[in-house]
């Protein structure tokens, strides 16, 4: 908060957060940090709250209460400077699905401020690596849901941001995708860049986080490397474990749901 | 449902009545939330109610709308035939057959409009294809489609089924030409029906090919140009509506002589057919307009079938086809940040058809005048310019605001950048004072067509340029302190339009106030004496004034309302 601060602090700092929308209580008490050089994991199932979290650090969603600190800028009272700092890859690819990638690029550039030569530069390794040739002139309402999401992408890592906030970016990509882009999130990382991961899924947050904060109905049931993690679900048992389980393996529950349902399916049968 | 596999029966026509509703409410639905997706704090239960409500409102709207033209339309052959008005017994029969068309073409004309806006979503939804994967037989799959299709409009084609044909029986109290009413009418609905699939699936592959060569660039301008014409003659034709049935007869004189060529070409074979079928007396009897009214009803009839199988093909993704793409070089062209936003808001509201209209709202509305000047003679006084520019420019600034939804769903992400929101709002204002261009545009050609007194008169009409800016700008301004407390965020229009109207009219107002200084500074100039020439210049010195402190206002509201 010190004027000090300003430009230098530390990329993410959320203290107390609280949004509620009427009675619902979106996010409710939530505080952690992000640090240069690290990917922090935003880990927890459906409706948990994660992409109010992340509107918020973004500076699109003002907080009922508690302070978000964004490089030392408040996000509401200085969105400009926030906004400038990071790149967000939104969860559904909010695009203008008239205009085409050229058009699209041509605008988000021009709007950043950025130096044509550069943008170029960038541009033309990120179009290769996602092959995306093809898809440069047509219109964004004509493109498939991951080829949107390949957009999103690069458009928050043309001003090569110094924090990359990511809501879950890996939906729709396909596997050689997904690889580029993590390859491009360790490149990020080298540069002591910060990057804020949301998944609902564990093995992604796994693989790629160096800390999670696992949340649940709002609020953050449990803080700290994959290794800590681990080892508290094992000690503490109970509702910790229960909540987890529901954060990260929803897949197991689906299966489960399933497996009942090919059942009473077969009784009917004849 | 019982068995379905084993036998296929046909669905009934309650059947499909039901499921097409359900079709068509579903594309309402799917275009209304395409549309609120900025909007936060909305939950979706809420929307589906609104959007049932709205698809009801508008409804009731669009029959109010077309029943109040059915009584015009019955009126004005009540007139003609009745001599009320003076038209001349042997002109009786040219003026009621070429009402009968025009307002033909005008039902055409609208319901072709109309449709196009929705058609695209409605393939894009790909509710249309519904039937295609359920068990159903290919013809009750393409009815279905269909029906989903023709529901969208369905207050609208009964009205005007119903109305037309009642309102030229109480005009004529003829039970054949009520009949042969009814039949034209009919007609025309099922042909408008099959004219926009027509252009909506040239759109629609036009939109899923490349976007960015110059030809399909061109084509996206000239399918624009052509609703802008069908909306155009439509509301022209209402704002005439005072002194419609003159000019028809003037229409009509000048085109007595080539009636035997009319009599081939819609809607003109089916003015006359109902024209002799009424029998009016006069009415030369041209067989081939009755020829011509049966190969409409045949195309109508092919155009009705085909367009039930294509709908329910198009949505499965069978019929469009998409050009070959030629790959660019990756470029980029980077441009100052206020000209970068306005280029892309250009862009996209040319290439919704909605919104491309409106940027021929300001000749629109100056129609009707320089209809009047065309009938005067001698030097056109600065006091008639004055009026003729007044309109469109209040128009204008009353309408700005509307354009905070040009980019609907991209606003959500225009809000990601930093961009401040003076720069946003600025580019709007640009956007509304790129169709104020037209402004000084009409009144220079109708310099050409008949002297001017005064220079001024044209110096005024440009002065409309900077008072629609100032004036949009401000109100702008005003509505992102109401509804976002000085930030701008996503919302939904029909949740404001209360907010709007108010915002507006006081936009309206401010750009009335340097209008209103204009004639009250000749006033009183002329009043003390000075020359005419003088008075005018003093006048529009005041006019300048007037926007000048319109522009200090906005600056300092801006700077006080708007939080970055
Ligand atoms: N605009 C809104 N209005 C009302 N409730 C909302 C809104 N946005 C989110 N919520 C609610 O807040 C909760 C958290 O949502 P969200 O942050 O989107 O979760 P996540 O991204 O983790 O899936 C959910 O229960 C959701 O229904
Ligand atoms: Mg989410």
């Amino acid at each position: 908060m010190t004027g000090r601060l300003k430009g230098n602090g530390e990329p993410i700092i959320a203290r107390n957060l609280v949004r509620r929308f009427g009675d619902k209580v979106a996010v409710d008490d939530l505080s952690f940090h992000v640090k240069a050089g690290e990917i922090y994991g935003l880990l927890g199932p459906n409706g948990a709250g994660k992409t109010t979290t992340v509107k918020m650090i973004a500076g699109l969603l003002p907080p009922t209460e508690g302070t978000v600190e964004v490089f030392g800028f408040d996000p509401i009272t200085n969105p400009i400077e926030v906004k400038q700092r990071i790149g967000l890859v939104p969860e559904d690819h909010i695009l203008y699905k008239s205009l085409t990638p050229r058009e699209f690029f041509d605008f988000v550039a021009s709007v950043r401020r950025l130096k044509p030569a550069m943008v170029r530069q960038r541009l033309h390794s990120f179009v290769d690596a996602f092959e995306l040739q093809e898809y440069f002139d047509k219109p964004i309402a004509a493109l498939s849901h991951g080829t949107k999401q390949k957009i999103s992408v690069i458009s928050a890592l043309l001003h090569e941001p110094k924090l990359l906030i990511l809501d879950e970016p890996l939906s729709g990509l396909d596997a050689r995708s997904a690889r580029v882009l993590k390859d491009i999130l360790n490149f990020h990382l080298e540069n002591d860049g910060g990057i804020l991961f949301s998944s609902h899924i564990l093995e992604v947050a796994e693989s790629l986080c160096n800390r999670i904060g696992i949340i649940d109905e709002g609020r953050m049931v449990a803080e700290g490397t994959v290794k800590e993690l681990r080892k508290m679900v094992k000690s503490v048992g109970g509702s910790l474990e229960e909540v987890f389980l529901r954060a990260v393996q929803q897949d197991a529950e689906v299966a489960a749901t399933v497996a009942a349902l090919r059942r009473a399916l077969k009784e009917t049968q004849q | 449902m019982t068995d379905t596999t084993s036998r296929q029966e046909s669905l009934g026509l309650r059947e499909i009545w039901r499921l097409s509703g359900m079709i068509s409410f579903e594309v309402q639905f799917q275009s209304a939330l395409e549309m609120s997706q900025g909007a936060f704090g909305q939950s979706i239960e809420k929307q589906i109610k609104k959007a049932r409500s709205n698809s009801r409102v508008n409804k009731g709207m669009v029959s109010v709308f077309t029943l109040v033209l059915a009584a015009t339309f019955g009126f004005l052959v009540w007139a003609a035939l009745s001599g009320v008005i003076g038209v001349s017994p042997d002109l009786q029969w040219t003026t009621v057959a070429l009402t009968v068309s025009i307002f033909t073409l005008m039902n055409f004309g609208f319901l072709v409009f109309w449709g196009v806006m929705q058609v695209t979503s409605f393939i894009s939804s790909g509710a249309a294809s519904i039937g295609m994967y359920l068990p159903i037989s290919r013809s009750d799959a393409s009815k279905l489609a269909l029906f989903g299709f023709i529901r969208l409009f369905d207050a609208q084609i009964i009205t005007i089924i119903v109305a037309f044909p009642i309102a030229y029986f109480v005009a004529t109290f003829s039970l054949l030409g009520f009949l042969s009413c009814l039949g034209i009418t009919v007609v025309t609905m099922a042909l408008a029906v099959t004219m926009m699939l027509l252009l909506a699936i040239y759109f629609h592959s036009k939109i899923q090919s490349s976007g960015g060569s110059r030809f399909s660039t061109l084509i996206r301008l000239v399918f624009t140009l052509f609703f802008v014409m069908a909306i155009m003659g439509f509301s022209l034709s209402i704002q005439l509506i005072s002194f419609i049935l003159p000019i028809i007869e003037a229409f009509a004189i000048a085109l007595t002589p080539y009636w035997s060529w009319l009599a081939i070409i819609f809607p003109f074979s089916f003015g006359l057919v109902v024209t002799q079928a009424t029998g009016v007396p006069g009415t030369p009897f041209i067989w081939y307009a009755a020829v011509s009214f049966i190969v409409f009803l045949l195309l109508a009839v092919l155009g009705i079938r085909w367009s039930g199988g294509l709908l329910s093909r198009i949505g499965a993704g069978a019929v469009v086809e998409t050009g070959p793409t030629i790959i660019q070089p990756v470029t980029v062209t980077v441009s100052r940040v206020g000209v970068a936003v306005m280029r892309k808001d250009l862009r996209i509201a040319f290439r919704t058809p909605g919104q491309a209209i409106m940027f021929f709202l300001p000749v629109l509305m100056m129609l009707p005048f320089i209809f009047q000047f065309f009938e005067g003679t001698g030097a056109i006084y600065v006091m008639d310019i004055l009026i003729l520019i007044t309109t469109p420019a209040t128009m204008l600034s009353f309408f700005a605001i509307f354009f905070l939804s040009v980019e609907a769903r991209g606003m959500a992400f225009t809000l990601t950048l930093p961009l401040k929101t003076e720069t946003i709002l600025r580019s709007k204002a640009q956007l509304i004072t790129c169709m104020a261009i037209a402004i000084p545009v009409v009144v220079f050609i109708v310099s050409l067509l008949r002297p001017l007194t005064s220079w001024v008169s044209l110096a005024l009409s440009v002065s409309m340029i900077p008072l629609v800016y100032v004036a949009a700008f401000l109100s702008l301004v005003l509505f992102t302190r109401i509804i976002g407390g000085g930030r701008l965020v996503g919302f939904e229009i029909s949740q404001h339009i209360g907010q709007m109207i108010v915002v507006g009219m006081l936009a309206a107002t401010l750009a009335l106030i340097p209008l209103g200084l204009y004639g009250l500074t000749w006033i009183f100039m002329a009043s003390l004496g000075f020359t005419i020439d003088m008075a005018h210049l003093g006048a529009l010195i005041s006019v300048w004034l007037g926007i000048l402190f319109n522009y200090l206002l906005g600056k300092i509201l801006a700077s006080r309302m708007l939080l970055d």
